[in-house]
C-alpha cells in the first residue's frame, strides 16, 4: 500500500511511533468493523500495540509488521468473542432478556457513520464471523491474498475460496432484504 | 469476477468511510511512548550495552590473536558476486559495533557503507551481472544504511557547540555526492526503474539534513558559510506552503464529507439527528486562510531582500517561518 512505513527501526521510540501513526487508524477501523463497539475498538487497538511492543522489547524480531499487527488484532478479537460468549451465557441464566450478544452498538456508542454505512454494517454483522473477517481484510483493509494467508495461517488457495464463499453469503443476505 | 461480485465489493469498500476515534488514538500514543521510553531506559539498554561491551572486548581479543582487525579489513575487498559477500556485511556490522560511539560516528560509518553498496552496484552493472533481484537487494541495503543515518541525524542535538554545524554540512555534502553517484548508476542501468525508491529516499534524506541545519541556524542565530542560507529559507517556505495546501485540501474534503454524515442519535420523533460540523474545522480553515496570506507576504519580503538583505533580515524571515510552522502544527492537531 502506498505510504506504508518502511526501513524503520521498530525497537526505538521514533520508529514504533511512526508505525503507530500509520497503522493505528487502520487497525482501529478493522477492529471496530469486527466488534461494532467503539470502547472495545479503543481497548483492543491499545492492546494490539502494547502486545506488539512487548514482543519487540523481549528481543524478538518482526519481519512484516503489517501482518503481525493484523494477526495480533485477529487473535484478540477471537479471544474477545470467546469471553463475550461466556459472559452472555452466564447472563442468560440470570435474565432471558439479556441474552443478545450483539445489541445495538452503534446507538449505544453514538458512532458517527452515514446511514448507508450503518445499514451495511448491520448486514455484514449477520455474516458468520470468519466470513466477515475475510471480507473486511480483503476489501476494506485492501490486503493482498498473500498477506491474508500469512495472517490467518491458511494457504492462498483456501483464502481465495473463502472470499468467494463469503461474497456468496453476503449476496444472499442482500437478496433476502 | 462477475458484475454482481463487483457490485458487492463496491458496497463493502464504502465501509472505509468509518472514521476512527482519533482523539483516543492520540491520547493513547502518549501512553505508549511513555511506556517505550521507560522500557528502553531500563533493562534492555543495560543488557545491550553489556552485550556490546562484551562483543567489543571479544573482537579486540580476536584482533590481538591475529584474526580481528585483519579480518575486518580483509572483508572490505570481498566482491559482491562471490559466496563470501555476506562475510563483508558481517565485517561492517562488527566495525559499527567497535568503532562507533556516538550519533556522529555512527552516521559517518553508515554513509561509508551506503557508498560501499553503490560501488558494489557499479561492479555488478560493469560486469554485466545486472540481475534485477541482485540490484534490488543492494539498493535495499543502501536504503537501510540511509534509514540508519536518518535515525542518527534525528538524534543530533541542535544545541550550540563547535562541531555540529560543520558536521551537518559535511553529511549534507556527502549525501549530495552519494545521490550524484546513484543518479549516474541509474542513468547507465538496464533496469533504471529499480532505482526509483532509493533515489526518492536520497532526496528525502538531503531535505532532512538541510532542515536540521535550518533548525540549528534559527536556534543559535548563526549561519553556515556555505552560501545556501537564503536557499534554505526558501526551501523551508516551500515545505510549509505545501503542508498548508495539503491541510487545506483535507479540511475541505472533511467538510464536504461531513455534509453527508449523520450522528446516530435519534430525536424524540425517532428521526436521525443531524450533527453540526465541529467548530474546529471552520476555525482551522480561517486560520489556514490567514496563514496563507501571511506566507504570500513572506514571499514578497523574501524576494525584496534576497539580493541585498542582511543576516539580521534573514533571521527575521527565519523567525517568521518558525512561527508559521508552529501555527500549522497547531492547525494539524486541531484537525486530528
Amino acid at each position: 500500500m502506498k505510504g506504508e512505513p518502511e526501513n524503520i527501526k521498530l525497537d526505538q521510540v521514533s520508529g514504533f511511533s511512526l508505525v503507530y501513526d500509520y497503522y493505528s487508524p487502520l487497525i482501529w477501523k478493522h477492529i471496530f468493523l469486527r466488534v461494532s463497539l467503539k470502547e472495545e475498538a479503543n481497548d483492543l487497538t491499545s492492546e494490539v500495540f502494547l502486545k506488539t511492543w512487548d514482543y519487540l522489547n523481549s528481543g524478538k524480531k518482526i519481519k512484516k509488521i503489517k501482518s503481525f499487527l493484523y494477526r495480533t488484532a485477529d487473535n484478540l478479537i477471537v479471544d474477545w468473542y470467546r469471553s463475550k460468549k461466556r459472559v452472555s451465557s452466564l447472563e442468560q441464566d440470570v435474565s432471558e432478556d439479556e441474552n443478545s450478544l450483539v445489541q445495538d452498538p452503534l446507538l449505544e456508542d453514538k458512532i458517527i457513520v452515514s446511514e448507508e454505512v450503518e445499514s451495511l454494517m448491520k448486514k455484514i454483522d449477520r455474516l458468520q464471523e470468519k466470513e466477515r473477517k475475510i471480507l473486511l481484510l480483503r476489501f476494506v483493509d485492501e490486503l493482498e491474498i498473500e498477506e491474508i494467508s500469512e495472517i490467518l495461517g491458511k494457504s492462498k488457495g483456501a483464502i481465495t475460496v473463502a472470499i468467494h464463499r463469503a461474497l456468496k453469503s453476503l449476496d444472499s443476505l442482500m437478496k433476502n432484504d | 469476477m462477475t458484475d454482481k461480485e463487483k457490485q458487492l465489493i463496491d458496497h463493502l469498500r464504502r465501509l472505509k468511510q468509518v472514521q476512527p476515534d482519533f482523539a483516543y488514538l492520540k491520547s493513547f500514543k502518549r501512553v505508549l511512548e511513555n511506556r517505550i521510553v521507560l522500557d528502553v531506559k531500563s533493562e534492555p539498554i543495560f543488557f545491550f550495552r553489556a552485550f556490546r561491551l562484551a562483543a567489543s572486548f571479544g573482537v579486540f581479543l580476536l584482533a590481538f590473536m591475529g584474526l580481528g582487525f585483519g579480518m575486518v579489513v580483509a572483508t572490505q575487498n570481498i566482491p559482491v558476486d562471490t559466496f563470501l559477500y555476506p562475510v563483508k556485511l558481517v565485517g561492517e556490522k562488527i566495525q559499527l559495533g567497535v568503532q562507533s560511539f556516538d550519533a556522529k560516528s555512527r552516521a559517518d560509518l553508515k554513509l561509508k557503507f551506503a557508498l560501499n553498496r553503490l560501488s558494489e552496484l557499479k561492479d555488478l552493472e560493469e560486469n554485466n551481472l545486472n540481475d534485477p533481484s541482485k540490484i534490488k537487494a543492494l539498493l535495499d541495503g543502501y536504503n537501510q544504511e540511509l534509514s540508519g543515518i536518518q535515525n542518527e541525524v534525528l538524534r543530533i542535538s541542535v544545541e550550540r557547540d563547535g562541531e555540529t554545524l560543520g558536521y551537518l554540512l559535511e553529511v549534507e555534502s556527502r549525501l549530495e555526492n552519494i545521490s550524484g553517484e546513484l543518479k549516474v548508476l541509474r542513468f547507465d542501468s538496464v533496469v533504471p526503474e529499480v532505482y526509483l525508491d532509493a533515489e526518492n529516499f536520497s532526496s528525502f534524506m538531503k531535505e532532512l539534513v538541510s532542515r536540521k541545519i535550518f533548525e540549528y541556524e534559527t536556534k543559535n542565530r548563526i549561519f553556515a558559510d556555505d552560501g545556501q542560507k537564503w536557499q534554505r529559507a526558501m526551501n523551508e517556505f516551500l515545505r510549509l506552503r505545501s503542508r498548508g495546501q495539503m491541510l487545506a485540501f483535507s479540511l475541505n474534503s472533511s467538510l464536504s464529507d461531513g455534509l453527508k454524515t449523520t450522528a446516530l442519535e435519534l430525536t424524540e420523533s425517532g428521526e436521525p439527528l443531524v450533527t453540526p460540523q465541529p467548530e474546529n474545522t471552520s476555525l482551522t480553515l480561517d486560520n489556514l486562510r490567514s496563514l496563507n496570506q501571511e506566507l504570500d507576504s513572506w514571499q514578497v519580503s523574501f524576494n525584496a531582500l534576497s539580493e541585498s538583505g542582511s543576516d539580521e533580515d534573514l533571521l527575521k524571515l527565519f523567525d517568521s517561518l518558525s512561527e508559521f510552522e508552529a501555527r500549522l502544527a497547531e492547525a494539524e492537531t486541531l484537525l486530528k
